[in-house]
């Protein structure tokens, strides 16, 4: 190991490493357990401590590999027990070792998958992709060689293979427990276990969700390791010493690691926030209220002190609207709703200017936005010919128009149901007033987010003000839009389909051309525009503000920051 | 005008000096503005005309969307928009609701505002252009029901509570076996019916019905201390008394908010209520308590006066004061318990819009000093004027002994 | 004496009792289902391909582990024409279905039947290896008709799966045999018509002994067994200890000086009533109390941490992240943390102690002692200091036995701002989430020491002024 000593600390290692970030977090995450913690301030910790297979590059945006050699490419398989799927060949790096020292290879890769399919462990947000997969196979020889084997065609197959984090086995199952069940019997629906091979798998779901998992014990390979967590007040993360990322020559962007402490602040209150960062207090902040940033921004006194970033962020911002409603199936209603909402006014005072209008659900800076769709823009006139073309008069003379459906009267009467947050409240209420001047009596109802869970479960809503967060590269919007998934429990939440989404949908699985794809893609976006299954508003700019003292690296993708490639300003 | 100023003596403190006198005058104003909130600011207006024919939108259901139909040639119609043939407006042409979002963004007092005259936001904006003085006319509604709203509720269930600890406390009144025994049973049955597959009505017909009977029966059977069980009344009030201030606030409203089903600000009011009753029934048994070892009073029992009537009439008239002065500082305290509310965003529905909702966004955004100057008065005077009022009249109290 | 204090203590643990009953009924009358929340993906990257079958068990496993299963408390009263055992039927979902099932008809044999038809369709149905047609198309129509709650849409839906199942012959009859038990199951609730029996027509109770969820909770709590919170998997009193501290520090340094201070303004205002800078002092604390605690905080942290103006103070946090060296060190860094917080929450309630305080000294100053007393010569001063401030001291007695549980439960605005991580902000923040292993001991302990606070203030009233007379006879 001549290279090892080669590459001391002292010598390798540049002056800015001996950097100290402090950041804003606006909530403390649960626990940062893999697997079972929920919040995003969780995962935004957990990668860097644990890395993931592969994940998209902050700048190019595309999947870059991290743990393994190269992005693995799918082979079809032609005979025996996949035959007609697809196989994925990768080989974790020779470098990539656990904090402990111990290499990485595809027996951890396939920990992961076996602990998430115990049956005793609770873990639906993975099984999710994890379905896809049929066979993991490991190189008997070499176990840094992995064969993975996907049985049906899956546009985000790479993604499926490659964009999560693994976990080391020898320390979330020290006691060796999964070894020994094999991943086929794990996911056997019919599987029927033996009392013994029961009580052995409850025990490692015992010990997984331990508690020494959750804030204690948390080992990855990733560039930094968790050093003190003060509950309610700050956590912070150390860089590794001996960091395997600090011996590859040419390092993707995410093997960086430049601070050598990251202290993460808990701060609830915005204000309170704000003056811990004019204060020198905390180096950078993000989710900053619109219009503070704006009002920040404007004085040159702080200009000199801090810097600002805006990030546009892959998310999307819109209502869902309920397409099974008696109202709200007519698109002509959907249409008016659509055309009476003030966008630019909801762009310049509820965002102050920091977001740009959009069309459907396909973010604006992707390949395959369909750029010849026009923003609708508010029309009162249209609004209202639309309401009256679907046959909505005020006959009873109260003041809002009504109709008979299904041999009731019915009022133009809908309702929008929000959690208590700022954004949501605002848009609630601005749609609320515009809605009235055409005619919808709209009335708010604030439910709390458990509430809010089981409605929109059980479909009981009409509009909702949510947001959407794409990831960068090709998406999937089968489960969203494909008539199939619209059931209970289903992921089709707004109800809308037809037949003619439902062929492009699974045209747009079948193919793997590019270019065709992106055909579908742009199809897709033009029937959501024509059909207005969903009142699509504005995807935001982050709002970042950063002290002077650090380099900061943006990106689309969240937080719009990352933690552990700031850097010094002027290095 | 005479007639005003004599009926105005008759207000507690009214004598008492000038500032007495101001806080009443800004009391009354305040209701005032609460009763006739939205003549004052509305954005329809009063009056209007189009095409010949004319209508009186705030006092009917004539809609925007309803004049564009009947009026396509002017449609689209908008209360502000339109070129009227003639139009009255309310004072403060904007509703508290009115979201003009084209002068949105935290819009000063001092300003350029468009060049209508008419539509200038006197007090400012706030982030969605919804009109400060408007949003503190909507507030001193919001600010009444729930300060006056939920004290009064409070003081109806302390003080005949409170009252009938102190007086039959716990061996006072007794039951005899016999009513002991009806009250069992009917409490049973009451609880019996509930649970059979009879239709709401019945059921409700029948509980009205069990209970009217058992409170007959109660009547007829006449004197309170004639059976051998004593009914611990103080016990059991206090008991309950314990039980609530046991419950920390915070958890009672916010599982209220989210199991009661009524509108938001009904159930703040029920909850601030529920949470204050115990002080009231707390003051008003201590009072009553004093009363009761009044040589006075025990003249009356000796007479064998009905303890009712001795209640009625001699005792809660008196008692009644102190306890009043506890619920004028209850209201200051249940303003500001609401506005702290608002801060975390609990109860009113959002399209409300009131003093404490007003300052917590001032706090997003300090600059906009119209979102703190004109509300904090609001609430400044209005609990000073509560306070003065209080203080003024239990100077009366202390100096009548 | 002691025997009185006995009564007290029983009665107080009585009272804590229908606290905690009450507090347990509350808390299952929130709407919502923490089980599917807890197992729901919030944003679904994948589509969720879990079949029904899976889920429910998944769900299953969950409720048994946090006890869920078991009846809520120690006797059930249900209308006579409901199913038995209705608590160990989950999902929730489910529970509901049949709920409004038997509403409708009445009929609790044949509902339990059609119930339990369903559910071996779907054991049958979801687990199968083949993914024909018919394996998942039935599988998704028992889901779904478990979660109808119209008896006619679900008829609906057998009828649709009967066709379906006919059109495909070369598949297990066990299917078609499964349809046509369904078909005669619904049938026979929707059509046939029957009288209650005369039982059905009273209440059903029923008594489950101590394995019920309201005993399991209580003697968790009596025994001080971990508890485990559902959020992060800590312990919960771990969890109160930690935040205990923080609020006790924090409120307690506001108490203290907001007794100190008020009682001396209290008697200085109460000596020179009337004076002109009584007055302005008085209206200017008035000023203090009329303002909202958020906005007094945000003031000062606008103006002395931000460096708009000045920045001289923290903004919020308690300052543990700088590290520091030894003890005095950290201390130092503490307390210049929490000075903001204290001024916040003193100031505020300063008007009302020193109100308190000034009519209180008021009553003295008019007793016949003082004019005896002056008539005697005796200083002013002396009589202010020796007498007057003895006696008025008195009542706030009752005023800090009052505060004492409120030190206790935080202040969750300024907890909020400061981001102090107190007992306030863990109720608020355990509440929304549902997390009722936390909030059932905050609240208990909260409840235990409002109960005790009282019995305190009573025995120390009695100790400190024998004259009073109990008024609990």
């Amino acid at each position: 190991m001549y290279w090892q000593q080669d590459l001391s600390p002292a010598k390798t290692r540049p002056k800015f490493l001996r950097l100290k970030v402090t950041i804003r977090f606006p909530n403390e995450p649960e626990s940062l357990h893999p697997i079972f913690s929920k919040s995003l301030y969780a995962s935004q910790i957990e990668s860097l401590i644990l890395l993931p297979v592969a994940e998209y590059d902050p700048v190019s945006l595309t999947l870059s590999p991290l743990l393994i050699t190269s992005m693995p490419v799918g082979e079809k398989v032609t005979e025996g027990k996949h035959q007609n799927g697809k196989v994925f060949r990768m080989t974790f790096r020779p470098e990539a070792v656990w904090a402990d020292g111990k290499p990485v290879t595809g027996e951890d890769y396939l920990f992961t998958f076996k602990s998430v399919y115990n049956p005793h462990v609770n873990a639906p947000t993975w099984k999710g992709f994890m379905d896809y997969i049929s066979e993991i196979e490991i190189d008997p020889a070499d176990p840094k060689n992995v064969a993975v084997y996907m049985d049906s065609s899956y546009i985000l197959d790479l993604e499926a293979t490659t964009n999560f984090n693994i976990y080391p086995a020898h320390v979330y199952d020290k006691e060796n427990i999964m070894t020994g069940f094999t991943l086929a019997e794990l996911r056997d629906p019919n599987k029927v276990w033996t009392p013994e091979q029961d009580s052995l798998l409850k025990r490692f779901a015992t010990l997984y969700e331990s508690p020494e998992y959750f804030r204690e014990t948390v080992v990855g390979s990733g560039p930094y390791a968790l050093d003190q967590w003060m509950t309610g007040e700050f956590i912070r993360l150390k860089r590794n010493e001996n960091w395997w990322g600090d011996k590859l020559k040419d390092p993707p962007l995410l093997l960086q690691a430049f601070p050598s402490v990251i202290t993460y602040r808990i701060l609830l209150d915005a204000a309170s926030a704000e003056a811990s960062l004019k204060a020198g207090e905390i180096d950078l902040m993000a989710e900053v209220p619109a219009a503070d940033f704006k009002k920040m921004q404007a004085d040159p006194a702080w200009n000199e002190k801090v810097q600002y970033a805006t990030p546009a962020l892959m998310q999307v911002n819109y209502i869902e609207v309920n397409n099974r409603d008696s109202i709200l199936a007519d698109p002509r209603i959907r249409k008016a709703l659509a055309y009476c909402i003030d966008y630019d006014g909801i762009l310049t005072n509820v965002m102050q200017g920091y977001a740009r209008r959009t069309v459907g659900p396909v973010h604006p800076d992707k390949r395959y936005f369909n750029t010849s769709l026009k923003p609708i823009t508010q029309d009162i006139s249209k609004s209202l010919a639309l309401i009256k073309e679907a046959g909505w008069t005020d006959s009873n003379n109260n003041g809002t128009p009504d109709k008979m459906i299904g041999g009731k009267r019915q009022e133009l009467h809908l309702e929008i149901k929000i959690t208590n947050k700022e954004e949501g409240m605002a848009i609630a209420n601005i749609v609320k007033e515009n809605a009235a001047k055409v005619g919808f009596d709209i009335e708010i109802a604030v439910v709390d987010p458990s509430q809010l869970q089981q409605d929109v479960r059980q479909n009981n809503y009409q509009l909702l003000p949510i947001r959407i967060r794409p990831f960068p590269g090709k998406e999937d919007p089968f489960p969203y839009w494909h008539s199939s998934y619209d059931r209970s429990g289903g992921s089709n939440r707004s109800g809308f389909h037809s037949p003619e989404m439902d062929r492009v949908l699974e045209e747009l699985r079948s193919t793997d051309d590019i270019a065709t794809m992106d055909q579908w893609y742009k199809k897709f976006q033009e029937i959501i525009y024509e059909q207005q299954p969903a009142i699509y508003l504005y995807v935001p700019l982050e709002r970042i503000i950063a002290s002077k003292r650090i380099q900061l690296q943006t990106s689309a993708r969240r937080p719009g920051y990352f933690e552990s490639l700031l850097k010094p300003s002027g290095s | 005008m005479k007639r005003v100023m004599s009926m105005m003596r008759l207000l507690p403190g009214w004598m008492a000096g000038l500032g007495v006198r101001c806080a009443w005058i800004f009391l009354l104003l305040i209701a005032f503005i609460a009763v006739f909130g939205p003549l004052i600011s509305n954005e329809k207006p009063y009056y209007c005309k189009l095409d010949g024919r004319t209508y009186f939108p705030l006092f009917s259901s004539v809609s925007e969307s309803g004049l564009s139909a009947t009026h396509p040639a002017h449609s689209p119609v908008s209360w502000r928009n339109t070129s009227f043939e003639s139009v009255w407006r309310a004072p403060v042409p904007y509703s508290h609701h009115t979201i003009d979002l084209s002068s949105g963004s935290y819009l000063s007092p001092f300003s350029a505002q468009g060049d209508q005259y008419r539509f200038r936001h006197w007090l400012g904006t706030d982030i969605l252009g919804r009109d400060v003085l408007a949003g503190l006319i909507r507030g001193c509604r919001v600010s009444l029901l729930i300060g006056f709203g939920s004290m009064l509720i409070a003081l109806l269930i302390g003080i005949p509570l409170g009252s009938a600890a102190a007086w039959w406390g716990n061996a006072g009144w007794r039951i005899t076996w016999a009513q002991l025994a009806i009250i069992l049973i009917s409490s049973m049955m009451i609880f019996l019916v509930w649970f059979t597959p009879l239709s709401l009505l019945v059921k409700m017909l029948t509980t009205i019905v069990l209970l009217v009977a058992v409170i007959f029966l109660f009547k007829k059977s006449g004197n309170d201390s004639r059976g051998s069980i004593p009914v611990r009344v103080d016990g059991m009030v206090m008991g309950w008394v314990s039980i609530i201030d046991g419950f920390p606030g915070i958890f009672l409203i916010l599982i209220l908010v989210a199991i009661v089903p009524l509108k938001g600000w009904v159930v703040v009011m029920l909850t601030i209520a529920l949470l204050r009753w115990p002080s009231m029934a707390r003051y008003m048994r201590a009072e009553v308590f004093k009363m009761k070892e009044t040589n006075y009073i025990k003249a009356a029992q000796i007479l064998n006066v009905p303890s009712w009537q001795i209640l009625r009439r001699h005792i809660m008239p008196y008692a009644f004061r102190p306890v009043l002065i506890s619920f004028i500082f209850g209201v200051s305290s249940a303003i500001l318990a609401e506005t702290s509310l608002s801060f975390l965003g609990i109860g009113l529905p959002t399209e409300e819009i009131n003093w404490g909702r007003l300052l917590a966004q001032s706090r997003n955004h300090f600059d906009a000093w119209w979102l703190v100057v004109f509300p904090g008065l609001a609430i400044f005077f209005t609990l000073l004027s509560l306070y003065t009022i209080g203080n003024a009249w239990q100077k009366e109290k202390v100096d009548n002994r | 004496m002691i025997r009185s204090l006995l009564k007290r203590l029983v009665r107080a643990l009585f009272l804590l009792g229908v606290i905690s009953i009450i507090a347990f009924c509350l808390s299952k009358l929130v709407p919502g289902d923490e089980i599917l929340d807890y197992l729901s993906i919030d944003e679904s990257r994948y589509s969720s391909s879990a079949n029904p079958l899976q889920h429910r068990q998944a769900y299953a496993r969950v409720a048994e582990k946090r006890g869920l299963n078991l009846p809520l408390f120690y006797i059930t009263i249900a209308h006579g024409y409901f199913p038995d055992s209705l608590y160990s039927i989950i999902p929730l979902d489910d529970r509901q279905t049949i709920k409004k099932w038997a509403q409708a008809t009445r009929r609790k044999d044949a509902v339990k039947q059609l119930y339990h038809t369903l559910l071996s369709g779907l054991e049958f149905a979801c687990p199968r290896a083949d993914t024909s047609v018919v394996a998942d198309q039935f599988c998704l129509a028992m889901h779904e008709t478990l979660h109808t709650h119209d008896l006619f849409t679900a008829h609906h839906n057998i009828l649709r799966l009967q066709t379906l199942v006919a059109a495909n012959e070369n598949n297990d009859p066990a299917y078609a045999n499964l349809v046509t038990r369904l078909n005669t199951d619904v049938e026979q609730l929707i059509n046939t018509k029957k009288d209650l029996a005369s039982s059905e027509w009273l209440p059903s109770m029923y008594w489950h002994g101590t394995n019920n969820q309201y005993h399991q909770w209580m003697s968790g709590f009596i025994s001080f067994a971990p508890l485990t919170s559902l959020i992060d998997g800590r312990d919960a009193w771990g969890k109160i200890f930690d935040a205990l501290k923080w609020t006790l520090l924090l409120n307690g340094l506001a108490f203290v000086l907001a007794i100190l201070l008020g009682v001396a303004i209290g008697v200085w205002s109460g000596t020179h009533d009337g004076s002109k800078i009584e007055r302005l002092i008085n209206l200017k604390l008035f000023a203090l109390y009329a303002l909202p605690s958020f906005w007094l905080a945000t003031l000062f942290i606008y103006f002395l941490s931000s460096g708009e103006w000045l920045s001289i103070l923290p903004a919020g946090g308690l300052g543990s992240y700088q590290g520091g060296g030894h003890f005095l060190e950290k201390s130092g860094i503490l307390l210049k943390h929490l000075i903001l917080p204290v001024l916040c929450l003193s100031l505020g309630s300063l008007a009302y102690v020193s109100r308190q305080m000034k009519q209180s000294v008021l009553l003295q100053l008019r007793q016949p002692y003082v004019l005896s007393l002056r008539t005697m010569g005796v200083s002013e001063k002396t009589i202010i200091h020796k007498h007057v401030f003895r006696n008025a001291l008195f009542p706030m007695i009752t005023l800090i036995g009052g505060a004492l549980p409120a030190l206790l439960s935080g202040s969750l605005i300024i907890e909020v701002i400061f981001s102090i991580p107190g007992m306030g902000r863990l109720m608020y923040t355990s509440l929304m989430a549902r997390d009722w292993p936390v909030v059932f001991p905050i609240l208990m302990f909260g409840a235990t020491i409002t109960v005790l606070s009282y019995i305190l203030t009573d025995v120390i009233y009695k100790w400190a002024d024998p004259r009073v007379k109990s008024m609990e006879r």
